[in-house]
């Protein structure tokens, strides 16, 4: 059963092409990464699936509203983590009491879910994200860069809930320049290239080997249409 | 409508926990005992300078408050990405660009509650003081001036909304909305003297014809001579005062409606 569906989706800034008549799909309970190099077009294929840009053709299906983290996400700096997390249960209907459960599950400890975010740091700050991304419990998750700003630990653990939040059937698109991160989550990697899906490829094991192999693909798709 | 009522909140909570904003209500409550000071340099007509003086410090307010707490948290959303947690909801562009102009023209609320309850205190003090040199009801025309002022406010929030809606950062907004509120303010006078019959033959009917577009197309931040009327005690007729209102918020309203019509448009990059 398809999560989401993306077919021939494109887009242009003025001249630049930024999408290219990009079609995928996601199922339910596959994860699948977004990998390429700046400027391929990651960011603008997330931002047209969440409705933040307008394609200029093509179609977009999901089961529901994807949930998202963005690339450095920003924060309202005056306000807590409780407050925001509180805030998006009550928006989307969610019990109040997934809250905490989530806050403790990213490590926010009783003291500093009260402080304002702007006295937080980079980790927590993007901790914060990502509890306000998963608090929901959302069946489709769109992230960009999910582990900008988090130390070696932090995206351990964060790949830790992102994984299981995959086992419990949350479907999940990830951008990231991390490729180990990548091999580690993803069943699949879409290798993109100046605003092109150029290849599908399926991760059959968590090694170094896939990994030194994503990276060269991805060179080569970078350079060869360049 | 519940995602419009906790957006409306969840910004009222950003505003007040903001310290510029607990400065500004703090400032309040000193800033009118303060006005007696200058207020007693002056002989005659206390009240109506005392008035006067009120009245100034509630543009100055106001203007702050739009200024360095609107177009900051206006121009975050967009220009940071923190509109994306909202719309991402899912919330529709509309919902949030209501919730947010709610939620913005909800802060006057505690800062006019804290200037008026100022204000009323030091009038009663400022009587008691000089009694007979301040003409009677001077207080409740302040507090009818001060609800009149306000509302043009509400009809530059909605400007700000509309720069914002195809603006990109806060440099952006804040030079565009500065323009638009020194524009509001210079363009009356100059039809003023526009009045004067030299004047007139001597500029190109194509000026003339610009500067009074410009002034049917901003808002009237002047007041229409209101607070003046208020501050002499001159008697206000109720049509004014209902065509004063009508004016503003019905100006709010369509600056709104065409940011929304804007900012629907554009892609959030």
């Amino acid at each position: 059963m398809s999560c989401l569906e993306v077919t021939r989706l494109s887009k242009t800034f003025g001249k630049d092409l930024a999408l290219e008549q990009v079609s995928f799909q996601i199922d339910k309970h596959e994860a699948v990464g977004l990998l390429g190099a700046n400027g391929a077009g990651k960011s603008t294929l997330i931002k047209c699936i969440l409705g933040l840009i307008r394609p200029d053709s093509g179609t977009i299906n999901s089961i529901e509203p994807p949930a998202y983290l963005a690339e450095l996400a920003q924060l309202p700096s005056s306000l807590s983590a409780l407050d925001l997390l509180t805030y998006k249960c009550h928006s989307s209907n969610h019990p109040v009491s997934a809250v905490a459960a989530s806050l403790d599950e990213f490590h926010l400890t009783d003291k500093a879910r009260r402080k304002p975010v702007r006295t937080y740091s980079k980790g927590m700050r993007q901790r914060t994200a990502l509890a306000l991304t998963l608090c929901t419990q959302p069946r489709l998750i769109l992230l960009d860069e999910p582990m900008s700003g988090l130390d070696a630990l932090g995206r351990a653990e964060t790949l830790a809930i992102l994984k299981q939040r995959n086992s419990q059937g949350a479907a999940m698109l990830m951008s990231s320049h991390i490729v180990s991160d990548m091999v580690q989550l993803c069943d699949r990697v879409l290798i993109m290239a100046h605003g092109k899906i150029c290849e599908d490829i399926v991760i059959r094991e968590h090694s170094l080997h896939e990994v030194k192999l994503l990276e060269e693909k991805l060179k080569y798709w970078t350079e060869s249409t360049q | 409508m519940t995602k419009f009522y906790f957006l409306t909140r969840f910004t009222l909570k950003e505003i007040y926990s903001q310290r510029i904003y607990q400065i500004l209500a703090g400032m309040l409550v000193v800033i009118p005992w303060l006005m007696l000071i200058p207020t007693s340099l002056f002989m005659l007509d206390i009240g109506k300078v005392f008035i006067d003086l009120l009245f100034l410090c509630l543009h100055g307010w106001a203007l702050v408050y739009i200024f360095f707490i609107a177009c900051p948290l206006l121009a975050r959303d967009l220009e940071q990405g923190t509109c994306h947690i909202f719309l991402t909801l899912p919330m529709s562009r509309t919902q949030y660009y209501w919730s947010r102009f709610a939620g913005i023209t909800s802060g006057f609320i505690p800062l006019l509650i804290v200037f008026l309850v100022s204000s009323s205190l030091a009038f009663t003090f400022a009587e008691s003081i000089w009694g007979t040199y301040i003409q009677t009801g001077a207080n409740t025309s302040f507090i009818y001036g001060t609800l009149l002022i306000l509302l043009p406010y509400i009809a530059l929030t909605a400007v700000l909304f509309l720069i914002a809606s195809s603006a990109t950062g806060l440099p952006e907004i804040t030079v565009f909305l500065f323009s638009v509120w020194l524009l509001c303010w210079t363009i009356p006078p100059v039809l003023g003297a526009l009045q004067s019959a030299d004047i007139q033959s001597s500029t190109p009917d194509a000026i003339v014809l610009i500067i009074k577009v410009a002034n049917q197309l901003l808002p009237d931040l002047s007041g229409s001579d209101i607070s003046l009327a208020l501050a002499h005690n001159n008697p206000l007729q109720s049509f004014q005062v209902i065509g004063y209102c009508t004016h503003h918020l019905a100006y709010a309203l369509l600056a709104m409606l065409l940011a929304i019509t804007m900012f629907k448009r554009r892609d959030l990059s």
